[in-house]
């Protein structure tokens, strides 16, 4: 019992190290893509500007200074939290970033929240009438949401509820049905994948002899998925959600702009056509932040879950 | 009767619907929820969509549009314009000139700050000399020539210039004569006042929430009485089609920065009013006279000939747009209603171009703001007609206005789509930046433009000003150092219940605005 | 990420690795109804992208100020001339949708083999020679599955600007994880194999048995997860385009049409609606014939 106590706690260690490993890698690719164009500068001043103009510009962004100065300083503020200071707004990144935080949590976790109330049951219907009509139907649901882009899912609910049928806003934050066509448009896929998913892993667990043993002592169909099935089916779901984060986040991106929504996305793509450096570092670096963190999360709670998944690797 | 009903209708249902999310739900919400009905029922709200959030709520400190839309109904300016366009008292209650180098101005009395802080003359001083303090670093530029202000007694003030400045009134009705609190600025500072600005305007600051609304509040004790709304959001929307979808699912009631084609989309919409007001807005293509082939006259002559403005004007913005002849527009002083737009004549300009050598046209590259995208497009397919190739090359709009700005007069190629506002109402404000040499968007040397510029610059007798802005314009068309286009309407799309109008440079003071429900 | 279903099927088990011959794939393919059918519409695209000077009626970008937003034939105002209306600077829709497909296709072709190669690379050497050049890898695959591709491209597209190749690169870059893990957990349980373990008992050197031996028995999955993802970097493409970020202005894309055609939803709805359904049904098709490759191909997969 220590021992299996000792061993987990190791592994999560383990993990949570190589997590803070790729979390600081993913820093370092945040540093190195605001500089890939060589000179930061070039893109914030005119083709040929004087010396002057673009020795001022170096010095308030720090650019002055040796590429590892750079570095180090920025590393050095990420412990203390302090991602320098947004050239648009004038404030700290991390203030602008926490202003904006909030609004694209609430989508992301709205929009998964429906995802999976649509998709699990979607899933499990559809491998336990594998091949029936019901089963196919729903297939050619999930290809066709995973075939559209979210801004063409915005566009067309925007037209049907809120210009046509006038029953939901298209813009705006604050109340539940400002939120209501951001968070499905967002969901539409995740739904896709998490049901596709679903439904195929449903399908090997019900194929195997331990499913058909189940079945043969008698239990009911519906019985044996919910009890038994449903239960080895969940993991790799679980997994795939920690991995949607991904795509829910990038969607965001797109959702956000189609419906004004005040979140992350949003704030992203404005610092990058306003050239704002430090923004652009520090919104990327925490959309990679929140992936490693969530996906650690799922990692940890998986080898809960699951007494057979192997504590070594 | 049954529009209204029917809106009525939506507003409630939505209302209906709008259960504040539970502060559970990550307490994101908070503060935002329910704002639309701060105030309970009865209360008059106007809730006003443009493109962007304010930038900066110091009045000093700040030249974008979103934020002069939202601090003009903040603060007071010492002189205004009406919805005619004429020179009007706001602070300054009248004013004459004493002699070539000083302006006196009478202030009106009783007027309060929103902090109960009195407004005299002391505070004109303070405000104007905080303007020109360079530690301000305001980008504010039309006070340059004034160099102090004279307190005269309590209501009264000189303010003396280093030149004739002729226009110093029509200027102060700008950002220029903003009047900021000298009290609350000494007791919080800087950051703290552009945080919380304190003005003497018709509505006060209540909060700034970023991407989603600025909040004011009607102010009960404003010198000219209350305004007629009592709660007036800013909301910023960049898209044009969710700015009207906004408008259509009610979530704002009035649209504005909108392209004439968006206002198309809702012509005849049940409950919804389209208006075009005439505006100052004036566009023109700025061609580079060193580019080697710019820099024949007949090539810039044959580009205004082959741009059918007209035709431009009719198909691409719905007629919501004015032609004019050079850069000064209709409305400000100085233009010269004798001078004929250039005729549009794809023969002449093909003859042009051939005299000078390109008979078969020539490439080039047009280019323009992500914001003017439609219109670039639009220009460059008119140029397509007598052999221009014109790639347009878009930037976005905050790399367009930093090139637009810097020392480098040829960071935008060799022909750029730009466009100036007259916000003086004087022909030299759509001059002022890009004639005489040495001004900063100036890719033009003649020795008579800058001539020309300096009499209606540096005189005060209007009929001699006149007279040069005349020779100007004259001089402007036979030389087409720009290809002239056209004046745009400002355009308001809203709901039937809201009533205001814009004064031709557009700008979004509500102070008058009325909503019936 | 839609691939990563795929990977969970693929366990290792010793008796499903044999794949099918092409022919038999290729009948199997046959059968499928929904996959000729997409197969066939991907030809339309194609044919449309090679021979699109031929096939459009005009120039994609020649203007008509005075005949803008005409609708389309079968409308009472629309004409024969624009079968598909014109947009908003008189230009015909039709044309451009034919010219839109070329950018698609090959933003997504090239990407997509772009990502294929550097993934099955890493996939190979990561599973065949294990041990840090694995873990290096690996951790690296981890990093890059961080940032939201869309978002790399962003920056990168800002940054760089917009050439259509540097998009390609980008859109390229960004998706080779998929690839490197399936080749990698195929390469695991292969080289355990016995073809595999005689030829180097034999000395048989490394880059003979990664090329001649495990390459060719992982072009199965590698096709299906190309397939797919050459739908995945169409989609991505057009929301660059979506986002005024994509490739220049003055090459017509089904991302930017549709940017365009959005403002005008109202009145003119077929300047976007028409790019809109191009693409969803484009990328449809590709996950449709994605899906029927695999099936074909796995005899395990077509289980489900």
């Amino acid at each position: 019992m220590t021992d299996r106590r000792r061993a987990v706690l190791r592994s999560a260690g383990s993990k949570t190290l190589s997590a803070l490993i790729v979390l600081y890698l993913a820093a370092t690719v945040a540093f190195l893509l605001v500089r890939i164009s060589g000179d930061p500068l070039a893109m914030l001043l005119p083709p040929d500007a004087t010396q002057e103009q673009s020795d001022e510009m170096a010095a308030t962004l720090g650019l002055d200074q040796p590429l590892i100065v750079q570095y180090l300083d920025y590393l050095g503020g990420l412990v203390r939290l302090d991602l320098g200071d947004s050239i648009f707004y004038g404030e700290p990144v991390s203030s602008v970033i926490a202003d904006r935080l909030p609004a694209t949590a609430l989508l992301a976790v709205t929009a998964m929240a429906i995802a999976l109330l649509i998709a699990v049951p979607a899933g499990i219907f559809s491998a336990m009438h594998r091949g029936k009509a019901g089963d196919k139907g729903i297939i050619t649901v999930i290809l066709i949401g995973q075939s559209t882009p979210a801004f063409w899912v915005g566009i067309l609910l925007v037209l049907i509820f809120a210009v046509q049928l006038q029953v939901l806003p298209a813009a705006g934050y604050g109340s539940v049905q400002n939120l209501v066509l951001p968070a499905v448009t967002l969901a539409v896929y995740s739904v896709a994948v998490i049901a596709r998913l679903l439904r195929s892993s449903l399908i090997d667990v019900l194929s195997s002899d331990y499913m058909r043993t189940a079945t043969a002592k008698g239990y009911g169909p519906t019985r044996a998925v919910l009890s038994h099935g449903l239960r080895n089916a969940s993991l790799p779901v679980i997994t795939v959600v920690g991995l949607e984060t991904g795509s829910l986040l990038g969607g965001a991106i797109l959702t956000e702009q189609v419906f004004g929504w005040p979140g992350l996305g949003r704030l992203t793509v404005e610092a990058i056509s306003n050239r704002d450096l430090p923004l652009v570092q520090g919104t990327i670096l925490l959309f990679a932040a929140i992936f490693v963190v969530i996906n650690l999360v799922v990692d940890l709670s998986y080898s809960a879950l699951d007494p057979r998944v192997r504590l070594e690797k | 009767m049954a529009p209204d009903a029917r809106r009525w209708s939506r507003r409630s249902a939505l209302r209906l619907m709008g259960a504040c999310i539970p502060a559970a739900a990550l307490g994101a919400l908070a503060g935002g929820c329910g704002s639309d009905d701060a105030g309970g029922s009865g209360t008059r709200v106007l809730r006003v969509s443009q493109p962007d959030d304010p930038r900066v709520l110091d009045p000093q400190k700040q030249g974008d549009m979103p934020s002069m839309n939202v601090l003009i109904n903040i603060f007071d300016t010492l002189t205004g314009r009406d919805e005619n366009n004429e020179l009007v008292p706001r602070l300054a209650l009248n004013w004459e000139p004493i002699d070539d180098l000083t302006w006196r101005f009478k202030l009106r009395e009783g007027v309060t700050f929103h902090n109960g802080e009195p407004f005299d003359a002391q505070t004109v001083k303070f405000s104007i000399e905080r303007l020109l303090n360079p530690e301000t670093a305001s980008p504010i530029v039309e006070l340059r020539y004034v160099v102090s202000v004279t307190v005269v007694d309590d209501h009264t003030v000189d303010i003396n210039t280093d030149q004739p400045d002729p226009i110093i009134p029509a200027k102060l009705s700008l950002f220029g004569g903003v009047m900021v609190p000298p009290g609350y600025i000494g007791e919080v500072g800087d950051a703290e006042f552009a945080e919380r600005p304190v003005g003497t305007g018709p509505f006060q600051f209540v909060r700034l929430q970023r991407a989603v609304e600025t909040e004011l509040k009607a102010n009960p004790d404003h010198w000219a009485g209350p305004p007629a709304v009592d709660v007036l959001f800013f909301k910023p929307i960049p898209n044009a089609a969710s700015a009207l979808a906004a408008l259509q699912s009610d979530e704002v009631d009035l649209v504005t920065g909108m392209v004439p084609d968006a206002a198309l989309q809702l012509e005849g919409y049940h409950g919804i009013e389209n208006n075009s007001y005439p505006g100052i807005r004036t566009s023109y293509l700025s061609l580079d006279t060193e580019d080697p082939v710019l820099s024949d006259k007949r090539v810039r002559q044959a580009l205004n000939h082959a741009v059918d403005v007209p035709q431009l004007i009719e198909a691409v913005l719905n007629g919501h747009a004015r032609e004019v002849p050079t850069m000064i527009p209709r409305e400000s002083f100085g233009f010269d209603e004798t001078i004929e737009p250039y005729t549009r004549d794809l023969e002449r300009a093909r003859a042009l171009l051939a005299e000078a050598g390109h008979p078969d046209g020539f490439s080039t590259t047009l280019t323009a703001s992500n914001n003017d995208a439609f219109v670039a497009e639009a220009v460059s397919g008119l140029l397509a007609r007598v052999g221009v190739d014109a790639r347009v090359d878009l930037l976005d709009p905050a790399i367009y206005s930093a090139r637009l700005t810097s020392e480098n007069r040829r960071a935008l190629g060799p022909i750029y789509l730009a466009a100036s506002t007259g916000w003086t109402l004087d022909g030299s404000s759509n001059v002022q930046s890009n004639v005489r040499r040495d001004r900063r968007q100036s890719r033009w040397t003649s020795d008579a433009a800058d001539a020309l510029i300096d009499r209606e610059e540096l005189t005060v007798d209007p009929e001699a000003r006149l007279a040069a802005f005349s020779e100007l314009q004259k001089l402007l068309k036979e030389e087409a150092p720009f290809v002239f286009l056209y004046q745009i309407d400002n355009i308001l799309v809203h709901a039937s219940g809201v009533h205001w109008r814009p004064n031709v440079t557009g700008s979004l003071a509500m102070e008058r605005a009325e909503v019936t429900t | 990420m839609a691939t990563v279903s795929i990977t969970t099927t693929a366990d290792g088990d010793s008796t499903t690795t044999t794949r099918r011959t092409g022919h038999s794939a290729w009948r199997a393919l046959r059968r499928n109804r929904w996959g000729m059918a997409a197969l066939s519409f991907l030809g339309l695209v194609v044919i449309a992208a090679l021979l699109a000077p031929m096939l459009a009626p005009h120039d994609p970008q020649t203007q008509d100020l005075l005949g803008r937003l005409a609708p389309p034939f079968w409308d009472a105002d629309g004409s024969a001339a624009h079968l598909l209306g014109t947009d908003h600077l008189g230009r015909d829709v039709l044309s451009r949708l034919i010219y839109g497909s070329r950018v698609s296709l090959l933003v997504g072709v090239c990407a997509a083999l772009l990502a294929g190669v550097l993934g099955a690379t890493v996939g190979l050497v990561a599973g065949y020679y294990g041990g840090w050049a694995d873990r290096i890898l690996m951790r690296l695959a981890d990093v890059q599955l961080a940032f939201p591709s869309i978002l790399l491209a962003l920056a990168v597209v800002a940054f760089l600007g917009n050439g259509l190749w540097i998009v390609i690169i980008v859109l390229g870059i960004t998706g080779w994880v998929a690839y490197a893990r399936v080749v990698r957990s195929e390469v695991l349980s292969l080289k355990t194999r016995e073809f595999v373990t005689e030829a180097r008992a034999i000395g048989v050197g490394d880059r003979t048995i990664i090329t001649r031996h495990l390459l060719r028995n992982v072009t199965a999955p590698i096709a299906t997860i190309g397939t797919l993802q050459v739908a995945s970097v169409i989609v991505a493409e057009s929301a660059l385009s979506f986002l005024g970020l994509g490739v220049p202005a003055s090459v017509p894309t089904w991302g930017s049409m549709l940017a365009d055609g959005q403002l005008y939803l109202g009145t003119s709805w077929w300047i976007a609606v028409f790019p809109g359904l191009a693409l969803m049904l484009t990328s449809l098709s590709i996950n449709i014939t994605g899906d029927a490759i695999r099936d074909a191909t796995d005899p395990k997969a077509y289980r489900g």
